[in-house]
């Protein structure tokens, strides 16, 4: 396990470094910056902003100045000495140039705890729902039930989730008034926005766990079990269930990295403001700065994530080694 | 007796009769023949094929796929109104009844951004259905654009940006993913461990910059882009998702070099060529079909999400991506304009059922497992 740890602390280096360099240059490499608005700027302004965030530096001298961890502008070890360290690596985003007077660590620190909030709720509320509904499905194959959850769990691919999302806010919202519209603040105003990126993500994981459990009840240790005279409830929760999770705590990785890609979608819809807002239009303003400080944010959590799921497989099937195919 | 008779067997019995040669008759012969002809159709594709066909579901939705396939293509022949033709209204319309309005004579044909096919199919339609157009029987949007109209013309260049962005994917990772599988050792590592990095790298970023920085020419230098919006993102959805066509066709492979079949044509003597012919690509190609129609929704979905930030297609044209975003952005508390995103939901919903039914049948008739990956 340390070994497995130690080669994904090492894999988890060279995708950062991948992530910053490939958003680094294709930045760089887009047409405009971030000081092309409709509004055009006197060139002298312009060029003092320009040398303010250190864009009239050699293309090389940026680069290290983003991935750090030295400081290389005047406050850095070449100038005063007052901040040793700066870039991604000593994780200090730089000022943001879109919003000025704000860092970029600052955004970040003030939306992606929204986002996370929001996120893990959807994920556990999947979860919840996925796994209730592939449990209640597998219990009685071909039942009613059966049929339902499986017209639902196929209704919920079928459409994006920002038609969901106005779906329900149609529904919940102006025909049953019980919900807000959108807004900030009140725990019910993540009810709506959790559902609709949830319900994607719960429907497959329904699916994925129905078709596990089905294979697992067909095994011979389940036989033995029920030959013994275990109760089927028992049999279905406490035996077959661990061995069909497989599936579904694999589809977890994917499926958080889903959930960070949906909510750029839903924290629009619902006017939540969360760091998926920040996502699109940093891109789309050339915020240099912000851009790269989301991008990693959003790799590392995904990263993150996918390795605490291949533990999370171990810890549930004793027979995989991590060791092997890390 | 001339030269081709076959050789006689060395055997001291009754000399063989006409058509007989030696122990082995020529009915037996044909027997055989049509014994083993019998049982080839157990090849993976005909029993694949067989199965598909019991399901009457997979066939609807496949029914319902071709229906639609020729609904999108012919669109310009249909008698609907222009589907970006503007009636200035100050709200959007609601949907009438077909027997109320049956439909109105007042069409004028608009060639814009049509294609040489496209505009003879609409120069026929004239010919056919002169200037009368079916009434709003979906309703309109703000615009008074016709919403079934736009819902049909739509379906093309969502069905058409699936199927390229699908194929996209398709070609890269099966490529990518048979040369990991086929090579093996370093090359398989390195192939593999890139597909691991970019897994974990959020996709939305590069679509985003590829978009903005392949689109640009046309907004900087004022003129034509060298690519349209749509091919731009086909090419660059095709070249985000097929991670994970790559894993599939890869681990097929490695099973398959594994596989009994292979190694008693190897020790057969036949050629490696011979083997990836026959054996090795039927066999990856089922797979890559069934991931191809499962891919055909995810891109569909995708397009949608990227209409829905103001990235898909641009307004001219009209997607069920953009039709769905709009209809969202349509709903406010006090008019609900609900047929805007009904409409093209409904759409939408019923093709990704029909696809996804379809991509289940497939991958239930080539006997492959639900995986936890999309």
């Amino acid at each position: 396990m340390t070994r497995f740890l130690l080669r994904r602390a090492l894999w988890f280096l060279v995708t950062t470094w991948a992530v910053v360099t490939a958003a680094f240059f294709l930045l760089r490499a887009a047409p405009g910056g971030p000081f092309s608005g409709e509004r055009k700027l006197h060139p002298s302004v312009e060029a003092n902003l320009r040398a303010q965030y250190h864009l009239d530096w050699p293309l090389w001298k940026q680069y290290a100045h983003t991935v750090g961890p030295l400081n290389l502008d005047e406050r850095g070890p070449f100038g005063d000495g007052s901040d040793w360290f700066g870039g991604v690596l000593a994780l200090d985003f730089g000022p943001s140039m879109q919003h000025r007077d704000v860092t970029v660590n600052d955004v970040l620190a003030q939306s992606l705890p929204i986002s996370i909030a929001l996120g893990s709720l959807a994920l556990a509320l999947a979860l919840v729902l996925g796994l209730g509904a592939g449990v209640a499905s597998a219990h009685k194959p071909g039942s009613r039930l059966d049929g339902l959850v499986r017209a639902a769990a196929t209704s919920g691919l079928v459409l994006p989730n920002f038609v969901i999302a106005s779906l329900l806010i149609l529904v919940f919202a102006f025909w049953i008034p019980v919900l807000p519209v959108a807004g900030f603040g009140a725990p019910r105003h993540f009810v709506l926005p959790a559902v609709a990126l949830a319900l994607p993500f719960a429907a497959y994981i329904a699916r994925l766990s129905r078709a596990g459990l089905l294979e697992t009840l067909s095994k011979d240790y389940i036989r033995t079990a029920l030959a013994k005279g275990a109760p089927r409830s028992r049999i279905l929760w406490r035996h077959a269930l661990r061995g069909a999770l497989a599936p579904v705590v694999s589809f977890l990785g994917p499926a958080a990295a889903g959930v960070l890609t949906g909510s750029l979608v839903i924290e629009r819809i619902f006017a939540i403001p969360g760091a998926g807002t920040h996502f699109v239009a940093s891109a789309l303003n050339r915020d240099y700065t912000l851009a790269m400080g989301v991008t990693v944010v959003y790799a590392v959590l995904v990263f993150g994530f996918n390795t605490l799921v291949d533990v999370a497989y171990t810890l549930l099937d004793p027979r995989l080694d991590l060791e092997r195919d890390a | 007796m001339s030269a081709s008779t076959p050789p006689t067997p060395p055997s001291a019995g009754p000399k063989p009769a006409e058509g007989e040669h030696g122990w082995f008759r020529d009915e037996d012969f044909e027997r055989a023949l049509v014994e083993i002809q019998r049982q080839a159709p157990e090849s993976l594709w005909r029993k694949a094929r067989e199965r598909l066909a019991r399901r009457a579901s997979v066939r609807w939705s496949l029914r319902f796929l071709v229906f639609l396939a020729l609904l999108s293509w012919l669109a310009p022949l249909m008698p609907l109104p222009s589907p970006s033709a503007i009636a200035v209204a100050s709200e959007p319309s609601p949907p009438v009844f077909p027997w109320e309005v049956w439909g109105d004579t007042n069409f004028t044909p608009d060639y814009a951004g049509l294609g040489a096919l496209d505009r003879a199919l609409v120069r026929l339609r004239v010919a056919i259905f002169d200037d009368w157009r079916t009434g709003p029987w979906l309703g309109a949007d703000a615009l008074g654009r016709d919403l079934l109209a736009r819902v049909v013309w739509g379906s093309r260049t969502s069905l058409l940006v699936a199927l390229c962005a699908a194929l996209t994917s398709l070609a890269i990772g099966a490529t990518w993913g048979a040369t990991a599988g086929l090579v093996g050792g370093r090359v398989d590592n390195a192939l593999m461990r890139i597909v691991d990095v970019l897994f974990s790298i959020p996709t939305i970023f590069l679509v985003i910059f590829l978009l903005s920085f392949l689109d640009a020419p046309s907004a900087e230098l004022g003129r034509e882009p060298l690519l349209s919006r749509e091919q731009v993102f086909f090419l660059v959805v095709g070249a985000v998702s097929w991670l994970s066509m790559a894993r599939v066709v890869r681990g097929q492979v490695l099973e398959l070099e594994r596989a009994a079949f292979v190694e008693a044509a190897r020790v057969a003597g036949a050629s490696t060529f011979w083997i990836l012919r026959k054996h090795v690509l039927p066999n990856v190609l089922g797979i890559a079909v069934v991931n191809l129609t499962l891919t055909l929704p995810s891109v569909i979905l995708y397009e949608a999400f990227l209409s829905f930030l103001g990235l898909g297609v641009e307004p001219p044209k009209v997607s069920w991506g953009l039709l769905a975003s709009e209809g969202a952005e349509a709903l406010n508390p006090l008019e609900s304009y609900t047929w805007l995103i009904v409409a093209p939901a409904i759409a939408m919903a019923t093709t990704l059922l029909a696809l996804q039914t379809l991509g289940d049948g497939l991958r239930d008739a080539f006997g492959l497992e639900e995986r936890g990956e999309r």
